[in-house]
């Protein structure tokens, strides 16, 4: 899957952005909205990257920006994320050295 | 050996194009996963970079991007070239200064100079084959 799909709801509290697919330059304004949707309300926010294929430092500009929106108001952003070493998205997140900086998990379970 | 010439508009939505043009590449030289990840990530940064950075707004319309990719006998040589106002700070950046230090990460080497139209050229060299771990 090449497209791109961004889902955003509130879950038993939690705002919950799923991505799927490749998310680049071109998506960071609507992950910014979803982001922004889900955010009133909520004190945790989980962004589900288990369907993402690709993100580059763009979209890690937006997520890091929504981690500095959480901790100002004692609020939590969660990274949710399949311990497969071979993902792309976890190799940008580590080379990155961000993989440290978020809080990632594969499940809130 | 070229293998790819694309000459774009500098626009975001371009970008997603031009990493299926540079996968296409590295699946015709047979490179491993986990190195065509590296190649098509090095070069939506270096695409972004000049999205972001090249042009001052409302010059991009007017801009190009040119992606070039090369086969060297034991490497995969990619450029990006842009039109834009070259290499200079600025103060009004609002990214986080990843692009280039991963760009520098995922590539053997990384060359950036002065393209011939005056703007950017950041050449990456990838290997053919992973480099063995340490």
């Amino acid at each position: 899957m090449h497209g791109s799909q961004i889902e955003a709801f509130v879950e038993d509290g939690d705002g919950v952005v799923i991505l799927r697919g490749e998310h680049d330059i071109a998506t960071t304004p609507d992950l910014r909205a979803a982001l922004g949707r889900v955010r009133t309300g909520s004190d945790r926010i989980l962004i589900d990257l288990g369907a993402c294929e690709f993100l580059d430092s763009s979209v890690l500009g937006v997520l890091i920006g929504e981690l500095r929106h959480a901790r100002e108001r004692a609020g939590v952003l969660i990274i949710l994320l399949p311990r497969d070493h071979a993902s792309p998205v976890r190799r940008t997140l580590e080379l990155t050295g961000l993989l440290d900086v978020f809080d990632v998990r594969e499940s809130v379970i | 050996m070229r293998l790819l010439r694309i000459c774009l508009a500098p626009q975001p939505e371009e970008v997603a194009m031009v990493r299926q043009a540079i996968s296409g590449v590295g699946e015709a030289l047979g490179l491993s996963p986990r190195l065509l990840s590296d190649v098509k990530l090095a070069t939506s940064e270096a695409c972004t970079n000049a999205i972001v950075h090249a042009y001052e707004d409302g010059e991009r319309g007017a801009g190009t991007l040119v992606v070039l990719a090369a086969k060297a006998p034991d490497a995969l040589v990619v450029t990006v070239t842009d039109g834009g106002r070259g290499i200079a700070p600025r103060i009004d950046s609002t990214g986080l200064g990843l692009g280039l230090p991963l760009i520098a990460a995922l590539s053997r080497s990384l060359v950036i100079r002065e393209g011939p139209g005056g703007g950017t050229e950041v050449e990456m060299t990838f290997g053919l084959v992973e480099d063995p771990v340490p």
